[in-house]
């Protein structure tokens, strides 16, 4: 409950009894308008009665002088009177009639001439009063005969001249009297009306409840005026409340009625009593509104007095929670928050996450004189110290990543975020930083990188295979044109030469001999192509046997290439065995000596060592065959480039020397296979070279195992 | 006589197209290699050759290598190369040069000869 409210219920507590006794007030005065209002209404109904009681007086009073005045007639020649009656009757306009009768009721003489004769009054009760009585008497109301208005008779005893007695009898309309009391009233809506003794309406502005002479002797207020127990009331009729007051006609049993509707005759007292009520309710909502105003006011500063008092009572409180929630927080951190002087860089702070990352106990880092830098891996100090620490002294911020050496040894990557606290005056004398284990991330880069790497040397050495193979069959296509176009074009021209008769006969044999070289030189190259498209697609085996490798070398020197040469034998004389596939070695051995052969002057030797020496590098014994000759030799650098497919030495092309510069490709590779090795040597151009063909020579089991596993080899002639 | 230089490293063909453009009435020279033509173009001065045919593939110095290193003048003398390949119209496209591509019929040879050197018709027989 807000404090206004309470402040406001206070307020009507408090008004509640000044409320009562004010709404008291208001009604008793209302009351006593109301009672001041009635007496007015009695005042007036009493000032009607005295009027109509005036009224009566007056006309009996003048009704007796009459009656003296005709004291001098004699009864009995009272006809000889009646012009005086008439004369009297037209002088007084209220007078419908005058008449004498005598005691036992019977009229002596009228003036009005239309009365019909012989009336006689002895069974009215009016005349039995006055007879009775000898005093004025009034009767009660009767419509008029002849008028058609309410008519009372006023009845007066008089003595004649003889001291006959006799009754004067004067009927007066009520008309005048009605016309009186109406219009004093009427116009302030007040209704007034005038009953009987008989409980009959003799006056009323309802003209024809009075012509009816209406009974209404049993409507409570006139059963009250009878009774003479009150003056005024209230009464219901006809569903309207009416304020009715009212007062006996003196002199006479009649009854004057005033009465109007309540709800007028009362609205100035009810208007008080709302005027009443509505000045209180206001006040009321006055005191109410300027509580409520007050409220408001002083319940915002009681409730900014109870928040600021809450505020101080909550700032106590979260001071211990939020250092509580910030020590969980960080010790809750996935990574070691740290503090350190920025002078020594010995920690002041570090969070329990270190024992995990690094397994050291938390106090290892504080009360120990543990440097940072003695943890760090070997590798990573002098980037750490060189750059990062010099980054760090130099104010800024930033993020250094390196490894670190776990209590297990383990190599721990670290993510090291930084920053250089300082004070006033610009120095920094803290740092602050959080690391985090970024080990997983940085194996799963290099483990993405060795991938990389991986997959981009596969992918090179695809690409290197297929432009490796695209380039030999380039050069080879082009190889294989050139005999082709040479064989095809010299046939052409001996047609052609001959159809013009210009072909002698010389001419025609050295075309020839064209063809035939060159048709051999094709059919070597589709050899030698085939030879390395079964090394290059490793279709390739060896049918590896004991093999005497002097006596292979002896039979390679007998060929035509060789027919006119000297060649100088060394080392051949004694079998030497060695595992190998004969004709595989043949074939390279053959080749080195043709080569030998093509790329020296024919008068010079060739010469061919045969020698067992010892490889380290080979892992054991080893044959070494070296094929010198003393021809044109090797530029300087082309030692390597001859073995690639088509390569030849500069000297040797502009020679002139035909050759496709497969053969010693396909030696090396030959040799190779074996577990041999084949290289060139020379001294320089013009001064020879020789080849050098290494060839292991494995034990004679490893030769035996060799002989009978060997798989099925290619056709070579 | 119109003065016809082949450099071409295939000594079958270096005879053949000598042989042939010698019979139908030019005077030839010939180079195994790239290097040797140079040489002989300088040889040749004062004049120059009125056609080179070129093989594009050769050992030491290539078709190319060789055209680049011609002298300012003899790089107008009108190229025919000869080619184991048909990529290489390419090159010959870049040199300016009519390309026949090995293996070759020797009508086709002495035509464009007789076209690259301006002959309308063909010279007269010896």
């Amino acid at each position: 409950m807000s404090q206004r409210v309470r402040l406001m219920l206070i307020l009507a507590a408090a008004m509640l009894p000044l409320i009562v006794l004010a709404l008291g007030f208001v009604w008793r005065d209302s009351q006593a308008a109301e009672d001041r209002i009635a007496e007015d209404r009695l005042a007036l109904a009493r000032a009607g009665a005295l009027t109509t009681g005036a009224f009566l007086e007056g006309n009996l009073a003048t009704l007796r002088a009459l009656a003296v005045e005709l004291g001098d007639i004699n009864l009995a020649t009272a006809e000889q009177h009646q012009a005086r009656l008439v004369a009297i009757v037209e002088a007084s306009p209220l007078w419908i009639g005058l008449g004498i009768h005598d005691m036992e009721g019977n009229r002596i003489v009228g003036a009005n001439p239309d009365a019909p004769q012989g009336v006689n009054l002895a069974d009215r009760a009016y005349f039995q009063e006055v007879v009775r009585t000898g005093r004025p008497t009034v009767s009660s109301a009767v419509i008029g005969r002849g008028t058609g208005l309410p008519t009372v008779v006023l009845a007066v005893p008089m003595t004649d001249a003889d001291g006959v007695p006799g009754v004067l009898l004067a009927p007066i309309s009520l008309d005048g009297l009605s016309n009186l009391l109406l219009a004093t009233l009427a116009e302030r809506g007040i209704s007034v009306s005038l009953v009987d003794s008989g409980g009959q309406t003799i006056v009323h502005p309802d003209p024809l409840r009075v012509a009816e002479l209406s009974y209404v002797g049993d409507r409570p207020e006139v059963v009250a005026a009878q009774a003479g127990e009150m003056d005024t009331m209230v009464a219901t009729r006809s569903g309207t409340e009416r304020l009715i007051a009212f007062a006996p006609v003196p002199d006479s049993d009649w009854t004057l009625f005033v009465s109007e509707p309540a709800a007028r005759a009362l609205a100035p007292a009810r208007e008080l009593l709302w005027q009443g009520a509505a000045l209180l309710a206001g006040a009321v909502a006055l005191v109410m509104g300027i509580g409520w105003f007050l409220g408001g006011a002083l319940s915002r500063s009681y409730l900014a007095a109870q928040a600021a008092r809450q505020d101080a009572i909550a700032a106590s409180h979260s001071a211990e929670e939020s250092q509580r929630e910030y020590a969980n927080l960080v010790d809750g951190l996935d990574g070691v928050v740290w503090e350190a002087q920025a002078d020594d860089l010995r920690f002041t702070f570090v969070s329990p996450a270190v024992e995990g990352i690094l397994g050291y106990p938390l106090d290892h880092w504080l009360t120990e004189p543990a440097r940072w830098s003695d943890h760090m891996h070997p590798e990573d100090q002098e980037f750490v110290l060189n750059r990062c620490v010099p980054e760090m002294r130099q104010g800024h911020g930033h993020t250094c990543e390196y490894r670190a050496i776990r209590e297990d040894g383990q190599a721990v990557w670290l993510a090291d975020m930084i920053r250089p606290v300082t004070d006033g005056q610009g120095h920094i004398t803290l740092f602050r930083g959080l690391m985090v284990d970024i080990t997983a991330r940085r194996q799963a880069e290099e483990e993405r990188g060795r991938l990389l790497a991986l997959e981009q040397q596969a992918r090179a050495e695809v690409e290197e295979a297929l432009r490796s193979r695209d380039e030999f069959l380039s050069i080879a296509s082009h190889e294989l044109r050139n005999p082709v176009a040479g064989i095809k074009g010299t046939a052409q021209l001996i047609q052609r030469l001959a159809a013009r008769g210009r072909l002698s006969t010389d001419s025609q044999s050295d075309y020839v001999e064209t063809i035939v070289r060159t048709s051999d030189r094709l059919s070597r190259l589709v050899e030698d192509l085939l030879d390395v498209s079964r090394l290059r697609g490793g279709q390739f085996t060896l049918r590896r046997a004991p093999v005497d490798i002097a006596a292979l070398v002896r039979a390679a020197t007998v060929s035509d290439a060789l027919e006119e040469r000297e060649v100088l034998l060394e080392g051949v004389d004694e079998p030497l065995l060695l595992g190998a596939d004969a004709d595989r070695v043949q074939q390279v051995l053959q080749n080195l000596l043709e080569n030998a052969a093509k790329y020296s002057p024919p008068d010079t030797p060739i010469e061919v060592a045969v020698r067992r020496d010892h490889d380290p590098a080979a892992g054991g014994p080893t044959v070494k065959i070296s094929v010198t000759d003393h021809g044109i030799g090797l530029p300087e650098g082309f030692a390597t480039d001859l073995f690639t497919p088509f390569g030849r030495a500069t000297n040797a092309v502009s020679a002139n020397i035909p050759g496709m510069g497969l053969g010693l490709y396909i030696s090396r590779q030959l040799a190779e296979a074996h577990g041999g090795t084949l290289t060139a040597s020379s001294p320089g151009e013009s001064q020879g070279s020789t080849f050098t063909l290494v060839l292991p020579i494995t034990d004679q089991e490893t030769v035996a195992a060799g002989a009978a596993t060997g798989g099925v080899e290619g056709s070579r002639a | 006589m119109k003065r016809i230089l082949v450099v071409e490293d295939d000594p079958a063909i270096r005879r053949l197209a000598t042989d042939l453009l010698k019979d139908e009435g030019y005077e030839v020279c010939t180079a195994a290699t790239g290097a040797e033509g140079l040489d002989v173009i300088e040889d040749l001065r004062p004049t120059l050759p009125d056609l080179i045919v070129l093989d594009l593939m050769m050992p030491v110095m290539d078709g190319p290598t060789f055209h680049a290193r011609l002298p300012e003048d003899a790089r107008r003398v009108p190229l025919l190369v000869l080619s184991g390949s048909r990529a290489a119209l390419d090159t010959a496209t870049r040199l300016g040069a009519d390309i026949l591509v090995k293996p070759f019929d020797l009508d086709d040879l002495v035509a464009r000869v007789a076209r690259a050197v301006g002959d309308r018709v063909a010279p007269v027989e010896r």
